[in-house]
């Protein structure tokens, strides 16, 4: 695509494209028809694909970015060899990902970034895992990311129980409970199925088996609506393309979710409406002029704090959040931490999502983690001493 | 740093005009001053002129009403004049047959309800783009609407019917004013203080967004296309009214008329925003325009021209300062 070769006339001479393309593929020793759609081919076959995309413009440094996030245990072992064999003619791979294993399999030289800054770089044969994680970690940690031990109702039936809940080929087999005043983490790599299972949760992907039982009763979930009903409520993982409208205002993005509990007759009760999003402005502290004010305009902090609200809102029993801090700047931050701890604390159930291990032991209880679509350990908050151990647990699953 | 620049920004949108929401008002004041002073001598001011506009327009101001809904959920509705058209017809042909004045009304108006429901269905249950299947459906209910008489027009005689819609007089007021009034303050409130139009917003500002905040979207897209469809209809049998009779050539080529009356509006032809008020004002200016062009005595190949670019302008003019 955009480098086709052309005949004189200048249009795409298509029997060279044909050709050009079954010389990139042999090169990668890939058994496939060029002129196959990409659609009926594999994932693993996608990233082929995209390496050999990469490869046709006589490229001699290739990027690769999680290349391994989506493929198989076979297809893993595929594209190392290839690896290897790009390696031999000459090209230089930079290879960015979570995975230490394969980072110490594959690579001759390791570069750590933490907060988009540099800090480190050194010959793979000179550094041990321990080290690496240590410098992926940092060491200085901010106070508001200290555990606190809360107590929580240990006894008497969980707010939420899911029972062997399997959805698609992402979330398989999954059980555990979270209870009144109880904040469970869950830790994954990427792909682990930790967004899947919020998702089925919450009736955005179908369940296929499994049971959801709501304080003592049993739900079933089907969409959104029934989810909300049921009391549980998702902060997704994408703020800008799921969590907002961000053409709207922040009043219209907080009351979304309460349009036909805020009625007056058959119209909105506005002047209530305006009360409750200047109470949740205030009461989360978002910064922004007024409520009427777009969304879109805020930063990102606010716009990720503007989805909370909306989500207390509704007085879910259940709230469940992914990734809530994702590119938010360091002060929203703690106080989103805060948020969590604060709604947990009034009896409530909290389910966290985060990649960002430090914030994960920051307000878990206990953490469940992920790997493939199962729940592979459970462990209580006090079981894990540091982040270095959490980040073996994940990396040695 | 970084949150220091964004307030910045902020603070500059929050103060600065918002162009695109006012811009229809000035053009449309621009436009009204400009043929009141060139056109004065020619009558474009007198009550009967200005009445003539309102006539006029009427039609395609409830059309674009149920359209700014539409457009609003990021969708669109082709069909429009078509319906117009069919339901004109039915309409006539249940009054022929016998079945009386409510015997017309529920046919003219269970047209554009079925129409509607089928381009709903095949918009939100099996995900087809709204474009295409309006596009399809405009082509058939056109040809439906020849077929059926074999293009022949069919006479209304119910004075009752053509006086309520569209002939009639309430002293001086035109009734097609009364309907075109009544229409848009529905559609107003609709928009602007229930919980549908705020969901319908939400659903073309980030269909995404709006499933993940528990909006039923298949529904809105499904309401949104039942509402325009029996608008359309309302504006055939308005049509009808006027003429005492139905006719396939009614409603032809009004989707475009309907279409750009919205979008001058200040409605985003993305979704998410919309407003009623905006639309009737669009709708509004097309009409005048159309008019003062003809008391300027440019022909019908000149009017579209100059209407064109007028269109373009307008909207041209309001995205760049915008922009600023």
């Amino acid at each position: 695509m955009n480098s086709e070769p052309k005949t004189k006339l200048g249009l795409i001479d298509d029997a060279a494209c044909v050709r050009r393309a079954k010389e990139l593929l042999a090169e990668l020793n890939v058994d496939l028809d060029p002129e196959t759609p990409v659609e009926q081919l594999g994932v693993g076959y996608w990233q082929l694909t995209e390496i050999a995309k990469a490869l046709s413009y006589d490229t001699s440094i290739l990027i690769m970015d999680e290349p391994t996030s989506s493929l198989t245990k076979n297809e893993t072992e595929f594209l190392f060899e290839l690896i290897a064999k790009l390696k031999q003619r000459g090209i230089a791979i930079i290879y960015i990902s979570h995975r230490m294993d394969e980072i110490f399999r594959i690579c001759d030289r390791i570069t750590v970034m933490r907060d988009g800054r540099h800090s480190l770089t050194d010959d793979c044969a000179n550094l041990t895992m321990d080290t690496v994680i240590e410098h992926i970690v940092g060491s200085q940690v901010g106070e508001a990311f200290e555990w606190v031990e809360r107590p929580y109702d240990t006894s008497g039936e969980p707010v939420l129980k899911v029972d062997r809940l399997t959805a698609g080929t992402k979330v398989r087999n999954v059980s555990f409970e979270v209870r009144r005043g109880e904040i469970l983490g869950i830790a994954g790599l990427m792909g682990s199925g930790r967004t899947e299972l919020a998702r089925a949760l919450f009736g955005i992907d179908p369940i296929d088996s499994g049971e959801v039982w709501i304080r003592g009763e049993k739900r079933k979930i089907r969409n959104p609506s029934d989810a909300m009903a049921a009391g549980v409520a998702l902060v997704p993982e994408d703020r800008r393309t799921q969590g907002l409208v961000l053409d709207h205002s922040v009043k219209d993005n907080i009351l979304v979710t309460i349009l036909s509990k805020l009625r007056k007759g058959v119209f909105v009760d506005d002047r209530e409406g305006n009360r409750r999003a200047e109470q949740f402005v205030r009461k989360l502290s978002i910064k922004t002029d007024n409520i009427f004010k777009k969304s879109g305009l805020l930063s990102g902090g606010n716009q990720q704090k503007i989805v909370i609200a909306k989500w207390l809102a509704i007085e879910p029993d259940i709230l469940i959040l992914d990734e809530p801090t994702i590119g938010v700047d360091i002060g929203a931050k703690t106080e989103i931490v805060k948020i969590i701890r604060e709604f947990a604390d009034s009896g409530k159930a909290v389910i966290v999502i985060s990649s960002e291990l430090v914030e994960l032991l920051a307000v878990s209880d206990r953490l469940l983690v992920m790997h493939q679509g199962e729940v592979r350990k459970q462990l209580r908050r006090q079981q894990i001493r540091n982040e270095e151990e959490l980040q073996h647990a994940i990396q040695n699953i | 740093m970084l949150s220091k620049t964004s307030e910045i920004v902020g603070k500059q949108k929050s103060l600065s005009f918002d162009w695109r929401k006012y811009m229809v008002y000035i053009a449309f004041a621009v436009v009204f001053v400009f043929f009141a002073a060139t056109l004065y001598d020619d009558g474009f001011l007198t009550t009967n002129n200005l009445l003539n506009i309102i006539r006029q327009t009427a039609i395609i101001s409830i059309m674009a009403v149920a359209m700014t809904f539409v457009i609003g959920a990021a969708q669109i509705d082709l069909s429009v004049g078509s319906i117009a058209a069919l339901a004109s017809l039915t309409c006539a042909l249940a009054m022929e047959s016998g079945f009386g004045l409510l015997g017309g009304i529920v046919a003219g108006l269970g047209t554009g309800v079925v129409i509607g429901l089928i381009n709903g269905l095949l918009i939100s249950r099996l995900a087809i783009p709204s474009f295409l299947v309006t596009l399809g459906t405009m082509i058939i209910v056109s040809g439906a609407a020849m077929w059926i008489t074999n293009t022949a027009p069919v006479p209304i005689r119910d004075t009752t019917f053509t006086f309520i819609f569209g002939s009639g007089n309430i002293g001086p007021v035109p009734i097609l004013l009364v309907w075109m009034l009544v229409i848009a303050v529905i559609g107003h409130y609709l928009l602007r203080k229930t919980g549908y139009g705020r969901r319908t917003l939400a659903t073309g500002g980030n269909e995404n967004a709006a499933r993940f905040s528990g909006i039923n979207v298949s529904n809105i897209k499904l309401w949104v296309m039942v509402g325009s469809g029996t608008m359309a209809a309302l504006a055939g049998m308005l049509y009808a009214g006027r003429m005492s009779s139905g006719r396939y050539t009614f409603g032809e080529g009004d989707e475009m008329s309907v279409i750009a009356a919205v979008i001058l509006g200040g409605t985003s032809l993305f979704g998410g925003t919309a407003t009623v008020v905006g639309t009737v004002i669009g709708a509004l200016m097309i009409g005048m325009i159309n008019n003062g062009l003809i008391i300027m005595g440019l022909d019908v190949s000149q009017q579209n021209v100059v209407k064109g670019l007028i269109i373009i302008l307008a909207v041209a003019f309001g995205k760049k300062a915008l922009k600023r």
